[in-house]
C-alpha cells in the first residue's frame, strides 16, 4: 500500500515535470512563455513587501509604487521633478504662510464617489493627527490647519514659511474622507488612480485592474499584478524566463551587464535621487580635528568605486547636491590623493613614531572603525575597499558591519566612527540638509555643528525663488565638505530592466511608474 | 499507550515556555530598536519616544514579558508592529506553505535516499556505491541558496519549463479539485512551482538519509539472522527489504525526524530564493525590523512544530519496532 502511494506521488511529480509550460508564476504563461495576446497585464518584481497600503501609514518604496497607480495626490513631480498638476489643477500662495489649491472636478474614486476638498482635508487632517500615529507625521508639522474653502478648493495654512512644501509634502495619496470607517482599507485602498485594487494576497501577489472612469481616461493596460520576489537573483531570472515583465533597483551590477546585452530587454539607466555618503563622527576623539578628516577623505577614490565596483551604475560623488536636479551645483569635494592625504594627517599629528607601519600621535593609533549594513551588498564592498585604501597609508582601519537595526541603533547613539549609507528620494535638498546635518537636528547624530551651514539651510526653506534656494544650498553644501561632515562617496544610480514589448513607460530618476497608465504591451 | 502520549503532550508545555522566555529576552537584548527601524532616520527624539511609548516598549522588560505571557495563554501574539496585523492569523497564512513545502521536500528526500541508500550498501565498492556516495557528499557540500539559483537558472530561464518563483493554490486544494472535479489543472499548477524549491530544500535532506540508511543497511547486511536467512534460501529481495531496510529503519526515522526540524530551517532560504510565501520569509523579514511579536509568535510556532514533529517520530518507533511499546 505505501509503495502505490510512493509510486502515485512520484507520478504526479514527474508528471508536473514533464506537462511543462502549461502553468505559470500567478497563473500566467510561466518560463519563457508570454501572455495571452489579447491580455494587457503587466507584471511587476518588487524587492520588498509592502507592509500597509493605507497611503498615510505605508514607507515602503513598493507601497509608494502600488500608491503611483491606485491613487493620486494634489501635485506630482515630472521627470524634471517640477510640480505639475494632478488632482489639483492649480494652486497659489498669497502669502508665504497660506497655500489655495483648486481641486479637478468630476474626479471619482474607485467606489464611485467625487473627490472633494473634504476628502483632502481629511487625508492631511489624519496624517498629522497624533493618535492616528501615522510614521512620517513629523514631515507634515509645518502645517497648521487644512481648511476647505468650498466643495473644491483647499487652504493650508503653515505655522513657519516652508518652500519645499510642494515636493515634500504635496503628492500624499488622497483617501476618501470615511476611509477610516472602510472595512480593511490598509489591505484594499480605494483611491482615485487609473488602477483599482483587486486583490493583495501578502507575500504573494497585488493585483490591480484598470480604472476604466480615470479622470484623465482609461489606460491601455488591463491589469498590473506586482509579485514580491527578495532574491535580486531570483528577480532578473524571472525578466529572463517571461514570470514577470519589469524589474528595477536595487540590482547587481553582473545581472544589469547581462540583460544589456539582451535584444528582448530594454535597459534604462540613470543618476538616480539617492547617495551614498560617509558620515564622519565629529565627536569621535579621532576625527574630531578638521584636518585629520581631510586628510582621510582625501584617500577615497570615488572613481573606482563607481566605475570598478557599482560597475558604473553609481557615479563618484561630489557633494550633497544630486546631478540632473534643479539645485545641482558644482560644489568640489576632495580629491583622490593619498600623499597629500598623508601630509595631511602628518600636518595633524599623525606619524608612525614606532615604526610599526601605523600612524600615531600621542601614543594613541590612528584607528579608525568604517560601519554600514549587511543588506548592501555594494555598501560592503566600498567599505571594504575604503579598510584597504586607509590601510595602504597607514591607518589601521577595522570593518564593523551588522545588520539594519543594529547598524542604526550604533549610529544614532554616536558609537561609529565613519558610517557609510544612504539617503534615497532627495527630490528637495530641505529634508536631508535640515534633518541630519543642521546643529540642533534630531538626526544630527555626528555632533556637526555649523552656525553659517545652519542658516543657509533654515533661510532656504523659507524662500520660494528657486535660483536664491540652489545658491544658499550651494554655499551650505561647501561647508559640508569642507568640515567632513559627510563625505558624498557616489550618486546612485537607478536603473530598469523590462520586456522590449512594454511600449510608452517613460523613465523617472526616482523609480516612480506613473507613466504606466500610458503603457501598452506590443505583440 | 494514551497516558505515553498525555506525557509527552506534557512535556511540551515547558519546551515552548522556555522557548518563549528565550526568544522574548534574545529579542530586547541584541541591539537595535523597532521604533527607530518603523520611523526611519528622519525621526526626532520626541516621535521615537512617543513611538516607543505606543508600542509599550518604554516599560520594564518584566511588565512587557508578563504582559505577553498573559495574552499569549489566550492564543493572543499581538500585532505585527510594521504589518499591523494579527500575529496569529499572520503566521495562519503563512505555516501551511511552509509545511507544504517541507513536506515535500521530505517526499523528495526519501524518494532518493532510500533507493540510493540501499543500493549503495547492497552493492558496496561497486560503482553504484561510489555514484550514490559522491552524490551524497556533494548534496551535503552545496548551499541550499546555490542548489536554487542553479536549478532556476536551468529549468526557468534556459529550458522555460518551470515557473522560476512563487507558489500556486495550495497543493492540497489541488488535489481536492483533481479528485471531486477530476480536473487536474490546478494541481500541476501548484506542483509546477512547488517542484523546484522542494527538490532545492530536499536534496541535502537525501544525502544525509541516504549515507545513514547506507551505514545502517551494512551493519544489519553483516548480522548473523541475514546469514541465516540467505541460507535458508530467502530471496534476496525479500532478505533485503523485510529482513535487513525494516531492522535498519529505526536510526533513519530518527534522523529523517530531526532532518524535518532542520527542513523547517532551512525553508527560511528556500523561501526567499524561490519567492515562497511562507513562515521562513515572514520570520527573517521580521527580525530584520525587530518585528518583536512576529519573530516572538513565528519562533514559538516552529518550536511547536519541531515537539509535535519528535513526538511523531518517536510513536513511529512502536510502529516500526514492535518490541518498543510505550
Amino acid at each position: 500500500m505505501k509503495k502505490v502511494w510512493i509510486l502515485c506521488l512520484a507520478g504526479i511529480l514527474m508528471l508536473a515535470a514533464a506537462c511543462g509550460t502549461a502553468a505559470t508564476g500567478g497563473g500566467e504563461p510561466a518560463g519563457g512563455g508570454t501572455a495571452p495576446a489579447a491580455e494587457q497585464v503587466l507584471r511587476f518584481g518588487l524587492d520588498v513587501e509592502p507592509e500597509t497600503l493605507d497611503p498615510r501609514h505605508s514607507r515602503d518604496v513598493s507601497a509608494l509604487r502600488v500608491h503611483e497607480l491606485c491613487a493620486d495626490g494634489l501635485i506630482q513631480l515630472n521627470e524634471k521633478l517640477e510640480a505639475k498638476p494632478s488632482l489639483a489643477e492649480s494652486w497659489e500662495n498669497p502669502d508665504e504662510l497660506t497655500w489655495i489649491f483648486y481641486l479637478r472636478q468630476g474626479v471619482k474614486f474607485h467606489d464611485g464617489s467625487d473627490l472633494t476638498a473634504e476628502d483632502v482635508k481629511y487625508t492631511y487632517d489624519t496624517i498629522r493627527d497624533p493618535d492616528f500615529g501615522a510614521v512620517y507625521a513629523a514631515n507634515y508639522s509645518s502645517i497648521q490647519e487644512v481648511i476647505a474653502l468650498d466643495e473644491y478648493t483647499v487652504q493650508f495654512t503653515l505655522s513657519e514659511p516652508y518652500s519645499p512644501i510642494l515636493s515634500n509634502n504635496m503628492e500624499l495619496s488622497i483617501v476618501p474622507a470615511e476611509a477610516d470607517s472602510i472595512p480593511d482599507f490598509a489591505n484594499k485602498p480605494i483611491g482615485t488612480g487609473p488602477f483599482k485594487m483587486v486583490e493583495w494576497v501578502k507575500n504573494e501577489k497585488i493585483t490591480l485592474e484598470a480604472n476604466p472612469d480615470y479622470w484623465e481616461g482609461a489606460p491601455a493596460l488591463q491589469r498590473v499584478e506586482f509579485y514580491t520576489i527578495p532574491s535580486n537573483d531570483t528577480r532578473v531570472s524571472a525578466l529572463e524566463s517571461g514570470d514577470v515583465d519589469f524589474v528595477h533597483t536595487p540590482l547587481t551590477p553582473q545581472d544589469v551587464s547581462r540583460i544589456k546585452g539582451d535584444s528582448r530587454f530594454q535597459v534604462d539607466e540613470m543618476t538616480g535621487l539617492g547617495i551614498t555618503f560617509a558620515a564622519f563622527n565629529h565627536a569621535s576623539p579621532v576625527l574630531a580635528d578638521k584636518q585629520t578628516r581631510v586628510g582621510l577623505s582625501h584617500f577615497l577614490d570615488k572613481e573606482i568605486m563607481a566605475s570598478e565596483l557599482s560597475q558604473g551604475l553609481e557615479l563618484p560623488g561630489q557633494s550633497v547636491l544630486v546631478p540632473n536636479t534643479w539645485f545641482y551645483s558644482d560644489v568640489p569635494g576632495f580629491p583622490f590623493d593619498p600623499e597629500k592625504g598623508k601630509s595631511l594627517l602628518a600636518e595633524a599629528g599623525w606619524t608612525d613614531t614606532d615604526g610599526d607601519g601605523l600612524l600615531d600621535r600621542d601614543g594613541q593609533k590612528l584607528t579608525v572603525r568604517i560601519s554600514t549594513y549587511t543588506q548592501d551588498d555594494l555598501k560592503m564592498q566600498y567599505v571594504e575597499y575604503m579598510q584597504n585604501l586607509f590601510s595602504q597609508g597607514g591607518i589601521d582601519a577595522q570593518v564593523v558591519t551588522n545588520e539594519w537595526p543594529t547598524f542604526i541603533a550604533d549610529v544614532q547613539s554616536g558609537d561609529y566612527d565613519i558610517a557609510v549609507f544612504g539617503m534615497l528620494n532627495l527630490f528637495d535638498p530641505d529634508k536631508y540638509m535640515y534633518n541630519y546635518l543642521r546643529s540642533t537636528a534630531g538626526s544630527n547624530w555626528g555632533g556637526f555643528s555649523s552656525k553659517e551651514f545652519d542658516a543657509l539651510v533654515e533661510e532656504a526653506r523659507t524662500v520660494s525663488d528657486e535660483a536664491q534656494r540652489r545658491d544658499l544650498y550651494a554655499r551650505a553644501a561647501a561647508i559640508n565638505n569642507e568640515e567632513v561632515m559627510h563625505n558624498v562617496l557616489v550618486y546612485q544610480g537607478y536603473v530598469a530592466m523590462y520586456s522590449s514589448k512594454i511600449q510608452g513607460y517613460v523613465p523617472h530618476a526616482r523609480g516612480s511608474i506613473r507613466s504606466f497608465k500610458n503603457v501598452s504591451i506590443s505583440e | 499507550m494514551k497516558r505515553y502520549l498525555f506525557h509527552r503532550l506534557l512535556q511540551i508545555i515547558p519546551v515552548v515556555f522556555g522557548i518563549t522566555v528565550l526568544v522574548f529576552f534574545i529579542m530586547r537584548l541584541i541591539p537595535g530598536d523597532p521604533a527607530l527601524v518603523l520611523l526611519g532616520t528622519d525621526a526626532t527624539p520626541e516621535d521615537l519616544a512617543r513611538m516607543r511609548e505606543t508600542l509599550g516598549l518604554d516599560q520594564s522588560l518584566w511588565t512587557q514579558f508578563a504582559a505577553y505571557a498573559r495574552n499569549a495563554l489566550t492564543l493572543d501574539f499581538g500585532n505585527s508592529i510594521f504589518q499591523k496585523d494579527a500575529v496569529t492569523a499572520i503566521l495562519l497564512k503563512s505555516f501551511p506553505a511552509t509545511l507544504e513545502l517541507s513536506v515535500c521536500a521530505m517526499i523528495i528526500s526519501l524518494l532518493i535516499a532510500v533507493p540510493l541508500g540501499i543500493a549503495a550498501a547492497v552493492k558496496q565498492n561497486t560503482w553504484i556505491d561510489f555514484a550514490g556516495m559522491a552524490f551524497a557528499q556533494l548534496g551535503t557540500s552545496m548551499p541550499v541558496f546555490w542548489i536554487g539559483v542553479l536549478l532556476i537558472m536551468l529549468f526557468s530561464v534556459q529550458l522555460g519549463w518551470l515557473p522560476s518563483f512563487g507558489r500556486g493554490e495550495p497543493l492540497w486544494h489541488g488535489l481536492w479539485l483533481f479528485i471531486t472535479t477530476g480536473s487536474a489543472q490546478t494541481l500541476i499548477a501548484s506542483l509546477q512551482k512547488l517542484i523546484l524549491p522542494a527538490f532545492s530544500l530536499g536534496v541535502m535532506g537525501a544525502a544525509l538519509i541516504s549515507r545513514m540508511i547506507r551505514s545502517t543497511m551494512l551493519e544489519v547486511l553483516d548480522s548473523d539472522y541475514i546469514r541465516t536467512a540467505r541460507s535458508k534460501g530467502t530471496p534476496e529481495r525479500k532478505v533485503i527489504m523485510k529482513h535487513a531496510f525494516r531492522n535498519a529503519l529505526l536510526p533513519v526515522v530518527t534522523t529523517v525526524g530531526l532532518q524535518f526540524g532542520a527542513l523547517l530551517g532551512n525553508a527560511i532560504v528556500t523561501e526567499t530564493v524561490f519567492a515562497w510565501p511562507g513562515i521562513g520569509r515572514v520570520i527573517v523579514t521580521a527580525i530584520s525590523q525587530r518585528d518583536f511579536p512576529l519573530v516572538q509568535g513565528g519562533v514559538i510556532l516552529i518550536a511547536l512544530a519541531f515537539a509535535l514533529i519528535n513526538l511523531c517520530v518517536d510513536l513511529l518507533y512502536a510502529v516500526i519496532n514492535p518490541k518498543i511499546r510505550h
